[in-house]
């Protein structure tokens, strides 16, 4: 395992040189403890992202592409549980944090918006409110500066107002018509008490400004129930960035959302990543996606990750048996492919409790051979960009009893 | 803004229902098969009975249809003419006069123990809920459960048995000390407050030594429901995808709870607490026999016994009101706490 590790970020760095280390995450796993026993989840995932760049994340439902993400902000609740493993972000391991300072990076510098933007945001709070929280949160210190800032302004101002009113009284006739509409737009700027709650708020709606949002004065007075599912997704987007995000994690952020707002939503990601320079894990089940966004990706099945490169590579010349799987089963619309049925994966996501032995992919792998069923692949680099977990790659294949195929008993064995 | 507009809304809405339930309560009331002005003849028909009677009967509309009695009945109430007892002593006497005295001491013993009850019960529950399955989730739920098992007079005759026979620290029943019992609260009819105004610490130490047990009978009781329902309205919101939002954000677990749970859990502790507020003002029968409090309750099972129209009429009327503006006060609040309600 350590070799391989060394072998990734030598790839890396052959390959993009300038890129620096974001996020190093090494076997990870995550367990949950039910009643009938225990799911992992997660089960030793090792991948790394760069500084401004997009990873990937893509899998069937229920591969564990969520846990992996909540793991990483350590939010997995009861009765899941991180097991082992290293969260290295910019060179502290996030697992041995202790929760008060883990408070620190979650909003602040990694920042997480959910698949659900319906049932994501407090019913009862103000977009303004939920927005200002994370200001008074992470930027408490900033927030008192602009305070005072603002206090002295405006009590330059009232000074003003109280002069000119003084005026008032001894100025002349036609003097006094144009002193009072000063003192009337003048009272419109000044405000009575101005507290940390109107700056974080002023701070919401500059945001919301600088994302891109209309009429962002009116929207931080709203609730959520009043504006619609894509406009919800973008203020989860703005309340990811509002501090120093460093890691954006996506949890499929588009997936409930139709499909014009999607494109839209993606834009938003692209564009905003450009001009923050900031790293975005995103997790989705739609290729289309990855490919449209991505830089690199690492392809998830049962709890492993079974390939990981750039998306370039994998795209063009997928290795592992499910990723070809997987792009192949993505419809395409030609006048034949209206005749013929669609490409599916044969068989089901196999249970996380009692996971299939060796590699999780062979009960449902066309090319499946016995060692398969017996040893569990390692990530290896297979030339610069790609890595790949399967036993196809293997460099020794002299065994003749473990490189056969499994006769069809035995891979009538493995789907029970 | 939306606010005043949805209560004065919900207000409007009420203005049929109070009409239609007290109508219907006026003419139930009237197909009682006794006659309140036979029993208001009592045993010794005099002349002047018969004058008084007669006169009773024009001033009401006996002669006239039920309608124009419901309305007669109406605007007398409302002119605050709410008719003399018949049988309930002392007999003829303003109903108005009695509920006056009866109605502040129900109406004191019920905030006490509703806000009591309240507090407790809504920490309780939430602590409950977020230690959920710890040794402190289980004592709770056992209090909980025993409070809601337990008879309230069984309760306060423990609390007599054990505070007031055994110890004899306090009086086991009454509402006053027998030195007290000519002292009159005139400015707002609650004996705590007006004491306290008043400067009468004597009698306000006497009055909180009273209070004590029935007030906790009734608020053990109330905590078991709120406890409950909190606890289990909060293990549903902590599940919620924007309580997952909040931890991402980096609020501490505290903030969590107090700040994004909290008030998503309150709408369904707000339905309880207004509705045993509004019950036990009707008068909490059972506490006030077991204590001797001459209240609401006892007021009204005693005016049915003895099927003294006016009285039935007029708590019921009061009931009737106390509970319409309970589900005011219940869907004002659902609209202050949940924003969604108010459209």
């Amino acid at each position: 395992m350590i070799e391989v590790q060394k072998n990734t970020t030598n790839s890396d760095n052959s390959n993009t040189e300038e890129k620096e280390l974001l996020l190093k995450v090494k076997d990870l796993k995550t367990y949950f403890y039910t009643e009938e026993g225990v799911v992992k989840a997660v089960d030793g995932v090792s991948f790394t992202i760069n500084k401004n760049e997009i990873l990937g994340l893509v899998g069937e439902t229920g591969c564990g592409k969520s846990v992996t993400a909540l793991s990483l902000l350590r939010l997995v609740r009861s009765p899941g549980k991180i097991i082992s493993g290293q969260i290295e972000f910019e060179g502290i391991n996030l697992i041995d944090l202790p929760e008060n300072q883990m408070l620190h990076y979650r909003g602040n510098t990694i920042t997480m918006i959910f698949q659900d933007p319906m049932n994501s945001l407090n019913p009862v709070m103000k977009v303004g409110d939920q927005l200002a929280e994370v200001y008074l949160l992470h930027q408490k210190e900033y927030l008192k500066e602009e305070l005072a800032k603002a206090r002295q302004e405006n009590s330059i101002l009232k000074e003003k107002l109280k002069q000119m009113k003084s005026d008032l009284k001894n100025a002349s006739e036609e003097g006094a018509e144009t002193l009072k509409v000063q003192i009337n737009a003048l009272k419109r700027k000044v405000k009575g008490r101005i507290t940390l709650k109107d700056i974080a708020y002023r701070e919401s709606s500059q945001l919301l400004d600088r994302i891109g949002l209309p009429n962002a004065d009116s929207l931080i007075n709203r609730y959520p129930h009043e504006l619609s599912g894509g406009m919800r997704q973008r203020i989860m987007i703005a309340m990811g960035l509002a501090c120093n995000s460093k890691l954006l994690i996506c949890d499929e952020p588009t997936t409930a959302l139709d499909v014009t707002i999607q494109a839209q939503i993606l834009d938003m990601i692209r564009e905003l990543k450009n001009r923050l320079h900031n790293s975005v894990l995103f997790i989705t089940h739609s290729l289309g996606v990855i490919f449209e966004l991505c830089d690199r990706v690492a392809v998830m099945y049962s709890g492993n990750i079974v390939e990981y490169g750039t998306v370039e590579d994998i795209f063009e010349n997928p290795q592992h048996p499910y990723t070809k799987g997987l792009l192949a089963a993505i419809p395409k619309v030609t006048p034949e492919s209206r005749k013929n049925k669609l490409a599916i994966i044969k068989g089901m996501v196999p249970n996380l409790i009692y996971p299939p032995s060796g590699c999780r992919f062979h009960p449902r792998c066309p090319h499946a051979m016995k060692v398969c069923q017996e040893i569990r692949p390692d990530l290896i680099p297979l030339n610069n960009a790609v890595q790949v977990a399967c036993h196809l790659y293997d460099k020794d294949k002299s065994d003749p009893d473990l490189y056969r195929p499994l006769t069809n008993e035995e891979r009538l064995e493995a789907t029970i | 803004m939306s606010l005043i507009k949805y209560t004065i809304r919900r207000i409007i809405a009420l203005i049929p229902i109070l009409l239609g339930v007290m109508f219907l309560t006026f003419w139930l009331a009237q197909l009682m098969p006794s006659d309140p002005w036979t029993l208001m003849a009592g045993e010794h028909m005099t002349d002047a009975r018969k004058i008084y009677i007669e006169d009773q009967k024009q001033k009401w509309g006996y002669y006239d249809p039920i309608l124009t009695q419901f309305l007669i009945y109406m605007k007398n109430l409302f002119s605050g003419d709410w008719g003399n007892t018949i049988a309930v002593l002392p007999k003829d006497t303003p109903v108005w006069d009695i509920i006056s005295v009866k109605f502040p001491k129900t109406f004191e013993i019920t905030i006490l123990s509703v806000s009591i009850a309240t507090v407790v019960g809504i920490f309780a529950g939430i602590f409950s809920a977020v230690h959920r399955n710890q040794w402190s989730d289980t004592i709770i739920r056992f209090f909980a459960l025993v409070g809601v098992a337990i008879p309230v007079f069984w309760l306060g005759m423990i609390l007599q048995f054990i505070f007031a026979v055994k110890l004899g620290w306090l009086d086991a029943t009454g509402y006053q000390g027998i030195q007290y019992i000519t002292y009159k609260p005139d400015i707002t009819g609650l004996r705590l407050l007006d004491s306290f105004i008043k400067g009468d610490f004597d009698v306000f130490k006497d009055t909180v030594l009273h209070l004590i047990m029935p007030v906790f009978a009734l608020s053990f009781i109330s905590v078991a429901g709120i406890t409950r329902q909190t606890r289990s309205s909060m293990l549903e919101v902590l599940e919620l995808d924007y309580i997952r939002t909040a931890r991402a954000k980096g609020c501490s677990e505290h903030q969590v709870i107090y700040k994004h749970a909290w008030r998503n859990a309150q709408i369904t502790t707000i339905t309880i607490v207004t509705l045993s507020f509004a019950g036990l003002l009707g008068g909490a029968v059972l506490t006030e026999t077991t204590f001797a409090l001459n209240g609401m309750g006892m007021m009204t099972i005693d005016a049915i016994n003895k099927q003294d129209y006016f009285l039935i009429n007029a708590s019921v009327f009061l009931m009737t009101i106390i509970f319409v503006l309970a589900n005011l006060i219940t869907d004002i609040l659902y609209g202050v706490v949940d924003p969604r309600i108010r459209y």
